[in-house]
């Protein structure tokens, strides 16, 4: 009964903990800059990227065809949980392609820290 | 296994530090390294900033020849613990200053400025509201203490020394690398060429600071720290540069007063890098155009004079650009307290100066960058890495070439920021200003 008591509360504990570091909501849908890398059957998204602010969002595919090291707008979903360096995602659509010297747009949080998601329409 | 490895170096690390600088003067530097991860990230990419910006800073600290206590990958308790060591022998001598620099960068912010993150392992972190009052706990009341942070996310920490009163319990101080809210952009290593150091803010600050140490004997204080830091934190002067307590205190208190900050009116380097074209005919026309002319079309842009009917991104900059220009450099500002007039002067000085060499030099800029979009505008997809290199060599060499028009055009900004603060301050809040710039002149270390 302690045990589990305990455990109840580090659960709690720990989820709002995480939650006050988050930068993405687990199952919202995002939509903005970054730069696509893939090696092998590693594909990341990432955004902000050389700044302090840099985070990288692990996919397990990469279902749009986007090519290594290009500089796109897309959207993606994440998938595992209220995170902040360490997110997986799901893509969902991809807006544009920026050109070599087009600047992705930097990513702002919003005043709860977490970054805005996208409008569903968006997204669609 | 590769975290705890880097735990166990890290201590060893630590351990040699303070050893190795044990009997230095009464002096101490803090070195907060927050969250150290060596993600498992592609072939090439460097790995977390913060790592190679916390290696840049303890280089640098090494060798002012003070003690070294430093924390990084811990739990916030463990933070605390190492943190505790302030209170005892050696640290905690009479007359001691201390310095803490914080190297990593950051994470959101908390919903007030005392709930915001200060990151102190991964997914591991402590509070501003905690750490200040540890502070008061492990430094003793009225000592100097200054420090220096790359932190961009959230709320400043020049805004959370104020929220606790920090700068009238100790003599407190420091510089941050960026505005709040405007992300740092921190280079990787510190490096010298033609005389000029640059390199991640802190690093280059305290290169800066062992250099006048050992001309003068003496440590400058953490407002020359910081004028130096900013001016070779090139990654970041062509953002919005960061700003010592002194001007923050300044800035928060008209934008507490709901008076809008002239910090804030306008994004100097994004105004001044925004000159960017679009394939099309604009861009033709731009190009075949005679150089001279256009120089001198941006010179008179300078001064209000309007020239041209002509209708491309360069004539659109001109017509932002132009008024904030004038209205920067038309301030009055000379007799502002030291060292805060004497800079504007210098700066105003400066770009009144070379205003004919800047004019050309934003031709150049627009030039440049038409003829490279004309050049590649049609690339082949596989080609895209090379060119956007190209590009990037590019931006490195414009930022560079326009990074002292930035900084001085920072300055004055900051002197008007000074300005209307003080037009409205009561005597307290002048008072307690005034203090923050006494603070700032006093040797950091």
């Amino acid at each position: 009964m302690k045990t589990a008591l305990a455990l109840t509360l580090l659960t709690l504990i720990t989820s709002s903990y995480a939650a006050s570091l988050s930068t993405f909501r687990a199952g919202k849908i995002y939509s903005g800059d970054g730069r696509w890398y893939k090696n092998g059957e590693t594909f990341i998204f990432r955004i902000n990227e050389g700044t302090g602010n840099e985070e990288n969002i692990r996919f397990s595919g990469n279902n749009l065809q986007l090519a290594h090291q290009v500089k796109y707008k897309i959207c993606f979903k994440i998938t595992n949980k209220d995170c902040h360096l360490d997110c997986k995602g799901e893509l969902v659509k991809k807006i544009s392609l920026l050109n070599p010297w087009e600047d992705p747009e930097s990513w702002i949080p919003s005043s709860e820290g977490a970054y805005e998601t996208a409008s569903e329409s968006a997204c669609k | 296994m590769q975290m705890k490895q880097l735990k166990i170096f890290s201590a060893i690390a630590g351990f040699f530090l303070l050893s190795s600088a044990a009997f230095g003067g009464n002096c101490v530097v803090v070195i907060l390294g927050g969250a150290k991860e060596y993600m498992t990230l592609l072939p090439g990419i460097p790995t977390d900033i913060s790592i190679d910006v916390e290696n840049a800073v303890k280089n640098q600290a090494m060798r002012t020849g003070c003690m070294i206590l430093s924390t990084a990958n811990d739990s916030e308790e463990e933070f605390y613990k190492t943190l505790s060591r302030l209170k005892n022998p050696p640290f905690n001598k009479a007359g001691t200053n201390y310095h803490i620099a914080f190297t990593d960068h950051g994470a959101p912010p908390g919903a007030k400025i005392n709930e915001s993150i200060i990151l102190t392992g991964k997914g591991h972190s402590t509070t501003n509201g905690r750490f200040m009052k540890e502070l008061k706990n492990f430094i003793p009341k009225g000592s100097h203490v200054t420090y220096e942070t790359n932190s961009c996310w959230g709320g400043s920490f020049a805004d959370a020394v104020f929220a606790n009163n920090m700068d009238q319990y100790f003599s407190m101080c420091g510089g941050s690398s960026t505005a709040p809210h405007v992300m740092s952009w921190n280079l990787h290593s510190l490096s010298k060429t033609d005389g000029k150091t640059t390199g991640p803010y802190g690093a280059v600050g305290f290169s800066y600071a062992n250099d006048v140490k050992r001309a003068t004997s003496r440590f400058p204080g953490i407002g020359d720290f910081h004028y130096q830091a900013k001016k070779g934190d090139v990654g970041n002067l062509t953002r919005q540069p960061g700003l010592t307590t002194s001007v923050a205190f300044a800035h928060y208190n008209l934008l507490k007063s709901k008076i809008k900050s002239p910090l804030d009116v306008v994004d100097i380097s994004d105004t001044l890098m925004s000159i960017n074209w679009k394939p099309g005919l604009t861009l033709e026309t731009f190009i075949n155009g005679n150089v001279e002319t256009q120089t001198h079309q941006v010179q008179a842009g300078l001064f209000g004079a309007c020239t041209t009917k002509a209708k491309n991104p360069l004539t659109d900059f001109m017509a932002k650009f132009g008024p904030l220009y004038r209205n920067l450099l038309n301030q009055q500002t000379d007799s502002l307290p030291a060292p805060i007039g004497g800079r504007t002067k210098l700066s105003r000085d400066f770009l009144l100066r070379n205003q004919r060499m800047f004019s050309s030099l934003i031709t150049t800029v627009a030039r440049e960058r038409a003829e490279f979009i004309k050049k590649n505008q049609n690339y082949p997809r596989e080609k895209y890495a090379n060119i956007e290199e190209d590009w990037k060599a590019l931006m490195r060499s414009q930022n560079s070439r326009m990074s002292e028009y930035m900084f001085h055009f920072r300055q004055l900004q900051e002197g008007k920021t000074v300005q209307a603060f003080l037009g409205r301050a009561n005597a307290e809040e002048k008072k307690r200003f005034l203090n923050l710039l006494e603070c700032e002149k006093r040797p950091m270390l």
